[in-house]
């Protein structure tokens, strides 16, 4: 069983991507929408957070964690990542291998500020090209959108030209670095054009996986999707139903004990 | 009628045309340019260009304080060198630059006393001093290239006897 | 808001303070000081300011000046400029920009939560983004805190067959193999702590996984990394390149490939991180050959002179040539690339006209014609080209010839200004100095007396440059040449202790007063490690070229050494010779297998005899000795 966590609905696009690489593998999917959106909250709360949702994603006993936040990723890779018994993805190593794989070098990343502020994306693709060029562009408007359901029409267009806006001209690849991103992709297309390759790191990270699984004979399974909201229920079905329309899903409501709750949403940090 | 069209009309144009010239001016300042760094290979005349970002000239910033701004960045740029782990002829470690001017299309540099520390002979000397003086002639606007130390005009640097008591141009190589 | 540095508070009136306080609040709020430490020392930051959004800390902090020290890091920030760099060690640029949040750290920009100001005549900057640009992680402890240096990275770096373990660190990293077995190696990374991931599998090759650990305190972390080895792979010792950078080599397993992959492309091997194999190598295997499109040839207009863009879709090699004036027509040759553009271009007053056109089946040529013989420069980068025409004229000796590749390592080389077809005016390679003394030579032995030059092992550079010269100076002498030494023993020529100028002037002056027909300075080279090897010839003037020439030439073919070839550099005593002049550089010191050589006096007896036969070749006969020219 593979375990997958976000704060809300982006990580759906990572487990879309692992079902189509490993048909048969059950996952359990955690959706800390309680505390969404992640990307605006200090590190100190992040961190916590982090800790707890992969604490309960390996007590569970899944087979591995593959990463589908990039907001905890980054934090984990500025300060240090929770001690877990599985092995986990990390989804900026993923992205960054994607961004190899294309071999192009000037390199836009779009994220939550949480990420930016990490400086992960940058640090991880320059490790492996050493003569690309990376510009980190924050887009903290974009996962309130994305929660809100308000996928098409006007306002998520402008949202995404505002964010589009603030790369440099000559950029040749875009990372979408947020997993909720890749929902808005008829924006981006339509903003960057075809002269701009768009990069989903979600789709090496459900290759990694694949391989992961196969590596350890764990491929096998009963494909059962089980996903669990410390948010609305009611909102969470509604939009699986709408993402994930194929895909027979078993949602419910994580109970008290399950819920990480020292963390109001007043405390997220504001931007200044 | 038909001159109110004709006004309307032309309104419009203007209007487009000064929408578009905004776009195409605006647009490109929107978050860096780029300048060209070079570093010498340990063969000691191979050059190499690798291009940096950089801020564009921004609202209040001279043509003159852009390239001034400029040179004091690149020149930073090309003694730090390429990655680590890029081969690379390197200026001895600890020498930075204390100030970058540019006069009539001569930059003036000056470099901290480290630079007077050479290990490397004359194709270290030669090799540092050549990447330099290509990274700033890159810049449109700079031809030449005095070389100062802590201030101090040098006449020839001490392992291999290069000298930098006048301002070096690409030809020099 | 700015305002709320320690200068107010330092006013030592309480109703400063509380003024300051006020005015500021709630954005930021005065913080006299604060403890930090880092590698045991204490270091107290002075001049901070706290705001909502985070700290900030004035770049001329002595306590910053302290930790930039012990990191080998400098600053570069000028009052009233806009800039304020940070070199690290490794070395990676961090720059901030007054009144942006934006900064980058090498190639990778970043945002931070607030902008450099300038407060009081002191520039300040974000305080948590520079330290996590230096790798370093703050940790609170007891009051203090302590500034713990990161385990920066550590890659699995494949390239040319080759796997290694690359790390680097904050700080210079001290790692030892701890405990290994078969299938696993285990390296303590003593005194830096790390973030990085606890377990990183990998898709293939040699390594399979590695695992991190991070143990010990807070002020004396420890990071254990263990790798594990796929079957059969064999691992070397841990080494230490030039940058500071931790190495481990692997080999002995042919990798697995178990996912279909891309093949990995060119730019994930770092440019040219092997120098020793320049130009060595022949291609791997010869690729069919693949077109690139010259997609755009455009001029425009620039800061008085003409630029004009050459777009292509792929990398190519180049060459460009240019003839003297009043021939002023300058021409770029671009080799396996098709012409996809429009052919013709205007020009203005600077370049007259811009032709682009297929020359043949794989090259397409620019052509410009310049008004007079104005400054070129020609810049490759990975799109294309840029070549500016300057509205300056170009020195009379400037380069007329060059060649470089674009793309992601885009490369640009002068020519030294060479014969082949010269149609204009005498060749450069010609002098027109008229030496008083034909029949004399002057040798030079570099160095002498204090100047000992550069010493490696047992081997003295002016004891080598001595014996040399005066091996060279007896087989001239044999051949009929009128010979003298600028010195026959080990002294100073000027005196002992002075300056390089009044040395290498006083060499230059027994050559000038003599009007000997040739200077040669004999030299053995050194670098700061041990990669360079090889002979080189320098010359600097025009008229010191053809000697130059045919001297590295005699070099190349009796022995065996590898040939730098002939390199112009402005060096003092051949500058100032006013005979043709070349500076012989005969073997590194700093080389192994060049150290053997300089070490025989066979070896140097040859050397002496090829730099013999290439004077000999340059001048022709000795001229018959005249009264005149009887010393």
């Amino acid at each position: 069983m593979l375990g997958l966590f976000d704060s809300g609905l982006g990580g759906l696009t990572v487990l879309r991507r692992l079902r189509d690489a490993v048909p048969a593998a059950d996952m359990l999917y955690y959706a800390d929408q309680a505390h969404v959106p992640y990307g605006e909250r200090s590190a100190d709360d992040l961190l916590r957070l982090l800790h707890h949702n992969l604490g309960w994603l390996d007590a569970r006993g899944v087979d591995a964690i593959v990463m589908a936040c990039n907001t905890s990723c980054g934090v984990a890779d500025r300060y240090g990542w929770p001690p877990v018994s599985v092995p986990v993805l990390d989804l900026i190593d993923s992205a960054a291998q994607a961004v190899e794989r294309t071999g192009l070098l000037r390199v836009g990343v779009i994220a939550t500020t949480a990420t930016v502020r990490s400086g992960a994306y940058g640090r991880h693709i320059v490790r492996r090209m050493p003569t690309a060029r990376v510009v980190e562009v924050d887009a903290p408007a974009l996962v309130p959108l994305v929660e809100a359901g308000e996928l098409h029409g006007d306002a998520p267009r402008r949202a995404v030209q505002a964010v589009c806006d603030l790369l440099p001209r000559d950029v040749e690849a875009v990372v979408l670095a947020c997993t909720h991103y890749p929902l808005l992709d008829e924006h981006f297309a339509a903003v960057l054009g075809t002269g701009v390759l768009r990069i989903d790191p979600a789709i090496v990270q459900a290759e990694r996986a694949a391989q992961l699984l196969s590596e350890r004979g764990r491929l096998t399974g009963s494909g059962t999707l089980e996903c669990v909201t410390t948010g609305d229920l009611d909102r969470f079905r509604e939009n699986l139903g709408i993402m994930l329309p194929d895909l027979l899903v078993h949602v419910r409501h994580a109970d008290a004990a399950e819920l990480y709750d020292t963390i109001s949403n007043a405390s997220a940090v504001p931007e200044t | 009628m038909r001159t109110s069209r004709a006004f309307l009309l032309i309104v419009l144009l203007v209007l487009v045309a000064g929408a578009s010239w905004y776009f195409a001016t605006h647009r490109r300042s929107a978050v860096s340019e780029h300048v060209t760094i070079y570093y010498t290979k340990p063969d000691g005349t191979t050059e190499v260009a690798w291009t940096v970002s950089m801020r564009p000239q921004q609202a209040g910033e001279s043509a003159a304080e852009h390239l001034r701004n400029a040179a004091l960045y690149a020149a930073t740029q090309a003694l730090a060198g390429p990655p680590s782990n890029v081969a690379a002829i390197r200026f001895p470690p600890g020498t930075h630059v204390l100030s970058a001017d540019v006069n009539e299309s001569t930059a003036t540099v000056d470099l901290s006393k480290e630079v007077t520390d050479q290990r490397s002979g004359i194709s270290g000397e030669s090799g540092e001093f050549k990447a330099l003086v290509w990274t700033l002639t890159a810049l449109p606007g700079i031809d030449r290239v005095q070389v100062r130390v802590q201030g101090q005009k040098l006449e020839t640097l001490p392992g291999g006897h290069f000298e930098i008591d006048e301002p070096l141009r690409r030809s020099d190589w | 808001m700015k305002l709320t540095s320690r200068y107010a508070v330092r006013t030592g009136s309480v109703f400063a303070l509380a003024l300051a306080v006020a005015l500021a609040a709630p954005a930021a709020r005065a913080a006299d000081r604060a403890a930090y430490s880092f590698e045991g020392k204490r270091i107290t930051f002075t001049q901070i300011v706290d705001q909502s959004a985070g700290r900030a800390i004035s770049i001329d902090d002595p306590g910053l000046e302290t930790l930039f020290q012990m990191l080998g890091a400098t600053v570069t920030y000028q009052s009233g400029q806009r800039y304020v760099l940070v070199t690290t060690a490794e070395p990676v640029v961090i720059s901030f920009a007054i009144g942006d949040t934006r900064y980058d750290v090498g190639p990778v920009t970043q945002t931070a939560p607030l902008a450099p100001f300038v407060a009081n005549g002191h520039a300040f900057v974000p305080l948590d983004e520079l330290l996590q640009a230096l790798e370093l992680l703050p940790k609170p402890q007891g009051g203090v805190t302590v500034l713990q240096p990161q385990l920066a990275s550590l890659d699995v770096q494949s390239s040319g067959g080759e796997t290694k373990l690359v790390a680097h660190g904050a700080i210079p990293l001290d790692a030892r193999i701890s405990a290994q077995d078969t299938d696993r190696v285990e390296v303590l990374f003593d005194g830096v702590a790390s973030v990085l991931a606890p377990s990183r599998t990998i898709d293939s090759g040699p390594v399979r996984r590695i695992d991190v650990r991070t143990s010990g305190t807070i002020t004396h972390p420890a990071t254990y990394v263990t790798l594990y080895l796929a079957p059969g792979v064999s691992h070397s010792a841990i080494g230490t390149d030039d940058q500071r950078d931790v190495t481990m080599g692997f080999d002995g397993a042919a990798p697995a490939q178990p996912i279909a992959q891309a093949a990995p492309p060119e730019t994930t091997s770092p440019p040219e991180a092997q120098p020793q194999d320049n130009g060595q190598n022949p291609p791997a295997a010869a690729p069919a050959p693949q077109l690139v499109h010259v997609t755009g040839v455009t001029g425009q207009q620039q800061n008085g002179g003409f630029s004009v863009r050459i777009a292509m879709d792929g990398p190519a090699s180049f060459d460009w040539r240019r003839l003297r004036p009043p021939d002023n027509r300058w021409w770029i040759d671009i080799h396996g690339a098709r012409l996809a553009s429009p052919p013709d271009q205007p020009g203005d007053s600077t370049v007259t006209d811009v032709r682009a056109h297929q020359e043949n089946a794989d090259t397409v040529r620019v052509a410009l014609s310049l008004a007079d013989f104005q400054n070129v420069s020609v810049v490759p980068d990975e799109s294309g080209i840029t070549v500016t025409v300057g509205d300056q004229l170009a020195a009379e000796n400037a380069p007329r010839a060059g060649t470089g590749t674009t793309g992601p390592n885009a490369v640009a080389n002068t020519a030294a200004n060479s014969p082949p077809g010269w149609k204009f005016g005498p060749q450069p390679g010609q002098s027109n100095y008229v030496a008083a003394n034909p029949r004399l030579i002057v040798i030079d032995p570099g160095h002498g007396g204090s100047d000992t030059g550069a010493i490696r092992g047992d081997l003295v550079e002016k004891s080598l440059n001595l014996d040399m010269s005066k091996r060279l100076r007896d087989i001239l002498v044999a051949r009929g040449w009128d010979v003298i030494m600028t010195r026959e023993d080990d002294r100073d020529v000027y005196a002992a202790n002075d300056s390089a100028q009044e040395e290498l002037q006083a060499r230059d002056d027994i050559a000038n007063s003599r009007g000997a027909r040739l200077l040669i300075s004999m030299h053995s080279n050194s670098y700061i490690n041990d990669g360079p090897h090889g002979a080189t010839v320098y010359f600097y003037k025009p008229g010191d070229l053809a000697l130059a020439q045919d001297v590295d030439r005699r070099i190349a073919a009796e022995l065996g050494i590898f040939n730098n070839g002939v390199i112009k550099d402005k060096l003092y005593v051949i500058h100032h010779a006013n005979m043709p002049a070349v500076l012989v550089e005969t073997a590194f010191l700093s080389n192994p297998d060049d150290r053997a050589l300089l070490g025989s006096s066979e070896w140097r007896q040859k050397m002496a005899q090829a730099i013999a036969d290439g004077i000999g070749d340059y001048t022709g006969p000795v001229p018959p000795a005249t009264s005149a020219s009887n010393q």
